[in-house]
């Protein structure tokens, strides 16, 4: 397994040069740099432009250096933990998303255990009961859950929250927290408003995970080995949880892979709807305010954590089922 | 009649450069570089794994493995013998890099006696040492997991066999296509029905 670990990991090193190339070469597409542009704010609103602070700037961000040396100056701050200034919100970036990062990681953190608790003994239930009334509730389900956009279940859910239990509508917390460390009354108004951005962005990645489940333990259900184990008196129930339903799990695994990335852009726009205080509407705002430090930051993480995410996911299913496959398709 | 059984250099120059550059990319920066503590805390963990991967492919290097009628035994760095009547755990596993699965390797683990072996498939006549270790697990009771069978059919082994007496394969070269290998020896069970 450390040989499989060690050539997978040199595999990924050169994907995430690359990706750090094209985030820089991203940020270096607007015409000028970022001083420049922050001139030209500063000018526009009719500010004076400190020549001392212009120079300081274009000296710690290596801007009169040639373009690879810019790039490995950018890549250099970046392993040490400046990954620029937002010339928006006139901050590192770093410290422009520290504090929306906690408040992603929960939600996405939530919404993951969501879609598993709820599709794993769905998907169970359908696959065993093909064919059932209960399969074809459930299933029907599944695919309104598919077909219903995101942020009008969240426009339905805030009105609900609201009237019946008399949430404030939007955002994460009650606004008198906003800005205050942490407390417990905090905590309990997060938890109070957390459950409508996890079933809305956690509905549509149920049903289809409940419907990938359920193709996948088909699938075994139908192997004979499975059948040799039942037909040699192994109750249903172990059988099913020994092997079928371990083989089925590959698509939980495999989803870790997606499950990174989304830590940064997921539901970006259910975000925007419920006005969350998350990553997603602030990767949107800096694509649109073209503010290129913080984009291109976050297309880095984000291609990053894809490499990162699709690594672990592989080792997961390579620990679970190093099985040879003579179709040579892809494993998921 | 002893039969030896060796990794050829060819097999491994390809871990050497691995985890050299590894290695090298790894160490780099945290020497030069005064990094995030994070990020220094990630390239030490992956300095670690390579240097680790370094020192097993100069374990293979030096490595020396005997079949012979009485078991198996591991000459070199950290070797280690098991009887084949003592063989109590097989475990085969193949892995790959790629998307498509194509042109991975298959690693041998066996236990017994409170001893552990573990061989990659680049080893010259693994195909007989896996036949072989199959066969004396299933006579003394082993239970394989399904992994391991289906790669063992995969290899057209059926470790109901009886143990095999003779280490003809030990001039097998080492197949590193283990996909080519597998769907040989499904082509030939195929042929055997027809």
């Amino acid at each position: 397994m450390l040989g499989y670990i060690a050539r997978r990991i040199i595999v990924m090193i050169p994907t995430v040069l690359a990706i750090s190339a094209i985030s820089f070469i991203i940020i270096q597409l607007p015409p000028g740099d970022y001083l420049t542009t922050y001139i030209n704010e500063l000018q526009s609103r009719g500010e004076s432009v400190d020549p001392g602070r212009i120079e300081f700037l274009r000296q710690a961000y290596g801007l009169d250096k040639s373009n690879i040396e810019q790039y490995f100056f950018w890549l250099g701050n970046a392993l040490r933990g400046d990954f620029g200034y937002s010339f928006e919100y006139n901050l590192p970036v770093t410290a422009v998303v520290g504090d929306r990062m906690f408040l992603t990681v929960l939600v996405t953190f939530a919404t993951t255990i969501f879609i598993w608790i709820v599709s794993f003994p769905i998907g169970i239930y359908s696959a065993t009961h093909q064919y059932s009334i209960g399969d074809y509730s459930l299933t029907f389900l599944g695919f309104i859950g598919l077909a219903t956009p995101n942020f009008l279940l969240a426009l339905v859910l805030l009105y609900l929250a609201n009237v019946y239990f008399g949430t404030s509508i939007g955002g994460l917390m009650d606004p008198s927290y906003i800005d205050q460390p942490m407390s417990w009354g905090k905590f309990l108004s997060v938890l109070e408003h957390l459950w409508v951005p996890v079933i809305v962005i956690g509905t549509s990645g149920t049903a289809a995970m409940i419907r990938r489940l359920r193709a996948n333990l088909l699938d075994e259900l139908q192997k004979q080995y499975y059948v040799t184990a039942l037909a040699k008196g192994l109750p249903r129930r172990r059988a099913l949880f020994k092997y079928p339903l371990r083989m089925a799990l590959n698509p939980f695994i495999a989803d870790i892979g997606s499950l990174l990335p989304s830590l940064i852009s997921g539901a970006t726009i259910v975000s925007v709807v419920l006005n969350l205080p998350t990553t997603g509407p602030l990767l949107l705002s800096a694509l649109q305010s073209q503010d290129m430090y913080l984009a291109g930051s976050f297309v880095f993480w984000l291609a990053g954590l894809t490499v990162v995410g699709v690594l672990l996911s592989d080792l997961a299913l390579a620990a679970l089922d190093p099985r040879i496959r003579l179709g040579g398709g892809a494993m998921r | 009649m002893t039969t030896q059984h060796h990794y050829p250099r060819s097999a491994l120059v390809g871990d050497y450069v691995r985890g050299g550059a590894g290695l090298a990319l790894m160490v780099l920066p945290l020497v030069l570089l005064d990094l995030d503590t994070i990020v220094a805390a990630v390239f030490a963990v992956l300095a670690l794994v390579f240097a680790v991967h370094l020192l097993r492919t100069v374990q293979r290097q030096v490595m020396v493995v005997e079949t012979g009628g009485e078991g198996i035994v591991v000459r070199g760095p950290l070797g280690s013998a098991i009887r084949w009547d003592q063989i109590a755990g097989l475990r085969l596993k193949y892995y790959s890099t790629r998307r498509d699965r194509q042109q991975g390797w298959m690693n041998l683990t066996l236990r017994g006696g409170g001893r552990k072996l573990s061989l990659e498939s680049s080893l010259t006549g693994f195909d007989g040492i896996a036949e072989r270790a199959a066969a004396n697990a299933r006579a003394n009771g082993v239970a394989l997991d399904l992994t391991t069978l289906d790669n063992l059919g995969a290899l057209g082994i059926d470790p109901a066999e009886e143990p095999a007496t003779d280490t003809a394969d030990a001039a097998d070269t080492g197949n590193d296509d283990w996909i080519a290998v597998a769907k040989a020896a499904r082509d030939r069970a195929r042929d055997g029905l027809a």
